[in-house]
């Protein structure tokens, strides 16, 4: 009944909506591709694409200059190329076999597939498309090179190619009048050298796999409508109309990939942030009914910019575009990232709930975590998508306070909290450290990537000291940024960072399956009265049957973690006159017994009372008392009564 | 109207206090179901106590360690309240019959089909009005600024209240159905309905009854779901009866009063 409403409703909308106005050419940004001036990285993977966005055929037609440096150890007689969008060209392709049509909510459309075609690809006039083979499906092309090339050599190809766009439900593609125009070009792989031998990495596309890719440089002239507004990754260096529409000339330095958006009916709304080097323009490109959230997408994008520049490297664009797709494509193209431009959603606002911000915190902070430390999202998303999940709660704790981070509504949950109700909801099958596509499904590789990840990092944080870790993962970035670091990499600059070899807590909790279990066991009180029984000999023979109500307590516990990661806990012991005695069990064995003797007797024990240990999906016997008191289930119950006797008042008498 | 409704309530109060006990027994073997299983479950976790307190996390950490039983309470307190929805087409007409001057079984047998098929046409007007009050909360919901403070947040309701008003007609006019088949002593629900909703419509001033009860009702939930957080079980529970003994009063007259207003028309 609702959706028949809305869809009348927007019917009558689009019926009402002014036709499409030609925009005025759009004003270069003026801006350097970097906010310093020297290159950033190695810059292997360059690109010069000259390509005509095709609205009414849903097609980008282009031609493609690949320059990459040879940084290896041996020759090297053939490329592999992503062809990414071949994913949606049939349903024998490994992404559509493994999604079933269906990614994170949203679903392909019957009949709108997507495909790229590249007729020729040539290395200094010599065509080498026909020797060309695909991989494990068509989104991989591995291509025999007409000369080998040597280390230290530079390899160009030619390329023509055209990319059909599907109707959008995995971030690219169109709705209605609305591009996303992501992972359309022939990519080249990465070569890897590991202990003096060299290796192609160039995986197939699978459905929770992202990107992985060499720094370089870009630079696109886009043919598009002169009706429609443009966001690019990179600055706008030249615009001008050939006649046909506008030429839109882009160029990006030290990225790893490059996509567009375009749309006529977008707005766009700027702020700057501040960051050492220099000012970001943020920009949010939305359609006029997504208006009212654009405040809150510049906010969280400047503070995530602000936040993260100082806490790891500085953010090295002068532009940050954030795209919030029209309503009928926020599920499907919403929430992604690329450098300098990412996708956000603005219908994901519910009431109290901060996931809005969130998302826009999260992609942003993408710029970083994968934009920047340039890890392999196949093999190890956790490096880029958990420890970005947990980076971006620094900013939601910093913004909403720490108690409603996540939900500020009628009840409030803050942002980690959140992560850790995820976490126990599923427990990861697969460990964290695990091949994107090996997880047995998607909800295992998101606990475990997301929630998982940020929980571990959460609990070192809890366990080490909020300004170490902080300190520690900063020199991770410094260390790492503008690279291909690895989880070993990882793991080895926070030992660095912290100044102590932190393998002990990270191995196996990222490598491991399970968690931290934390377990307080029965509380033993007796009277510590004298010995009892027979004593001495012959006529020494005594016997010592003391009962002293007076005499102290001997009360005892065993605390444990019967978990598979070892913590650092505290454990908090208060007894029934109101003492209260806090230890710190650190030597990290399976259990540990405490034993008192005090006036009183033990009544609670609370194993990490300030909720530190992030890395645990049952909590609820992490404390206990003796005796049990049932006020609190009273209390429940009562309010369950009332709700229940309200419910009957409104369906019967 | 509220004054002959008061007559019959006071008339008849005893089958009116019986009702009353009947519904609240109910609620009170589900409340003790709940306590004594939460208490078996929860009573030496002091996470719990938290979460009752107020904490959502450790409210919500605690009960997905025990989602089962949490869950079989739900359904337990569903089926009860569903049985109640049901017993409620013998005891409804059987109180409207004892308001008229008529033998409470008598009239209770003689109309409890007449009742049942009642609230199944009764479901057309609601589910239009509530159709109606979402669309225009989602209206409302999609155009305001977004919404950061919890209050605030009921405000983007606003676009309900023309669909509220309308369910709150529809619910008058389902009493006076239900006062017209007992008064008439007919069976033919549909017919009742449509009548009670001409009568709704042509005077319209009862309905400012039910807006002052539905507002009354929502103002002392969310009074309850406020205050009742500090509250302990026991007190809480004293409070929840003498609400709910004043909802069913304030009811008993309504109804009362519809039924002479149905005999005098």
């Amino acid at each position: 009944m609702r959706s028949t409403w809305l869809v009348l409703l927007v019917a009558c909308g689009r019926a009402a909506a002014p036709p499409i106005a030609e925009r005025p050419l759009p004003i270069p940004d003026g801006k350097a591709p970097l906010l310093g001036g020297a290159p950033l990285s190695p810059r292997l993977a360059s690109y010069r694409i000259d390509a005509t966005l095709d609205v009414a055929a849903k097609e980008v037609r282009a031609r493609e200059t690949l320059v990459w440096k040879h940084d290896g150890v041996e020759p090297v007689r053939a490329v592999p190329l992503h062809l990414y969008m071949n994913a949606f060209k049939n349903e024998t392709s490994v992404f559509l076999r493994e999604s079933h049509g269906r990614h994170r909510g949203a679903t392909k459309a019957d009949g709108t597939w997507g495909w790229i075609e590249v007729p020729s690809i040539q290395q200094g006039g010599v065509e080498l498309r026909p020797q060309a083979a695909y991989g494990e499906d068509e989104t991989t092309l591995t291509v025999p090179l007409a000369r080998p090339v040597a280390p230290g050599e530079t390899l160009t190809l030619d390329l023509r190619f055209t990319t059909r766009l599907p109707e959008v439900f995995a971030r690219t593609g169109y709705q209605g009048e609305f591009f996303l125009v992501g992972e359309w070009f022939p990519k080249i792989g990465v070569l890897r050298v590991e202990g003096g031998r060299q290796r192609w990495i160039c995986d197939t596309f699978h459905v929770a796999s992202e990107f992985f890719a060499d720094f370089g440089t870009y630079d696109v002239e886009l043919h598009v409508p002169r009706t429609h507004a443009i966001a690019a990754t990179g600055v706008l260096v030249a615009a001008r109309d050939d006649g046909d529409g506008r030429v839109l000339a882009y160029r990006a330095e030290d990225v790893h990939d490059f996509v567009f958006m375009a749309d006529p009916w977008m707005q766009v709304a700027r702020t700057t942030a501040a960051v050492p080097g220099g000012t970001v323009e943020v920009r949010v490109y939305h359609r006029p009914e997504h208006a009212a959230h654009v405040p809150r997408h510049l906010e969280a994008a400047r503070r995530t910019i602000e936040t993260f520049s100082r806490m790891f490297v500085p953010y090295p664009w002068p532009i940050m575009s954030v795209v919030d797709p029209p309503s009928d494509a926020e599920g499907s193209a919403g929430g992604m990232e690329y450098p300098t431009l990412v996708t956000t959603g603005g219908d994901w606002d519910v009431p109290g709930q901060k996931l809005l911000e969130e998302v826009t915190i999260h992609e942003v902070g993408h710029n970083w975590f994968q934009g920047i430390l340039a890890s392999n999202e196949v093999d190890e998303g956790w490096l880029d998508e958990g420890i970005n999940t947990y980076a971006d709660g620094i900013v939601a704790d910093a913004m909403f306070g720490a108690d409603r981070s996540s939900i500020d509504g009628l009840v409030r949950v803050g942002y980690y909290d959140r992560d850790q109700i995820l976490l126990g909801m599923g427990d990861a099958l697969s460990p964290i450290d695990t091949k994107s596509y090996e997880f047995p499904d998607f909800q295992d590789y998101g606990v475990a990537t997301y929630y998982k990840t940020s929980s571990a990092m959460k609990t070192l944080e809890g366990m080490l000291g909020r300004d170490r870790v902080w300190g520690a993962l900063g020199h991770y970035a410094k260390k790492w940024a503008y690279k291909h670091p690895r989880g070993d990499d990882f793991i080895a600059a926070m030992s660095e960072g912290l100044g102590e070899d932190v393998r002990w807590f990270l191995e196996p909790a990222l490598r491991g399956r399970g968690d931290v279990d934390l377990r307080v066991g029965a509380i033993e009180n007796r009277r510590a009265d004298p010995p009892r029984g027979i004593f001495g000999e012959g006529d020494k023979r005594e016997a010592r049957l003391p009962e002293d109500p007076k005499a102290p307590w001997e009360s005892s516990v065993v605390v444990a973690n019967v978990g598979r990661v070892p913590a650092i806990v505290d454990v908090a012991f208060r007894f029934e006159d109101g003492e209260v005695v806090t230890a710190t069990w650190s030597d990290r064995t399976t259990w540990k017994r405490y034993t008192f003797h005090k006036p009183a007797r033990l009544v609670e024990v609370t194993m990490d009372p300030a909720r530190k240990i992030r890395l645990e999906g049952n909590v609820l016997d992490d404390a206990r008392r003796d005796p049990p008191r049932t006020g609190a289930a009273a209390t429940a119950a009562a309010r369950a009564g009332f709700w229940a006797q309200v419910l009957a008042g409104l369906v019967g008498l | 109207m509220v004054a002959a409704g008061a007559r019959a309530l006071r008339a008849w109060w005893r089958i009116a206090l019986g009702i009353y006990l009947a519904e609240a027994a109910v609620a009170l073997l589900f409340t003790l179901v709940v306590w004594r299983t939460l208490g078996a479950l929860y009573g030496d976790r002091p996470l719990f106590d938290r979460g009752v307190a107020g904490d959502a996390t450790a409210l919500a950490l605690a009960l997905k360690q025990h989602r089962s039983a949490v869950v079989a309470l739900a359904w337990a307190g569903g089926a009860l309240v569903l049985g109640w929805a049901l017993l409620s087409f013998y005891l409804g007409p059987g109180l409207l019959g004892a308001f008229a001057g008529r033998a409470f079984g008598t009239a209770a047998r003689r109309q409890f089909w007449a009742f049942v098929r009642l609230s199944l046409w009764s479901l057309i007007p609601l589910v239009l009005t509530l159709a109606i009050a979402g669309i225009g909360a989602h209206l409302t919901g999609a155009t305001d600024p977004p919404v950061v403070d919890r209050w605030r947040a009921l405000a983007t309701l606003r676009g309900a209240i023309p669909g509220l008003l309308l369910v709150a007609a529809v619910a008058c006019a389902i009493d006076y159905a239900r006062a017209d088949l007992v008064a008439r002593d007919a069976t033919g629900a549909g017919r009742a309905l449509l009548r009670a909703l001409r009568l709704t419509f042509t005077s319209p001033l009862p309905i400012a009854h039910y807006v002052v009860y539905g507002l009354a009702l929502a103002a002392l939930a969310a009074l309850y779901l406020v205050a009742g957080a500090p509250l302990a079980g026991a007190f809480l529970f004293a409070v929840r009866q003498l609400f709910l003994a004043a909802r069913f009063a304030a009811r008993a007259i309504a109804t009362g009063g519809q039924l002479e207003l149905v005999r005098s028309r």
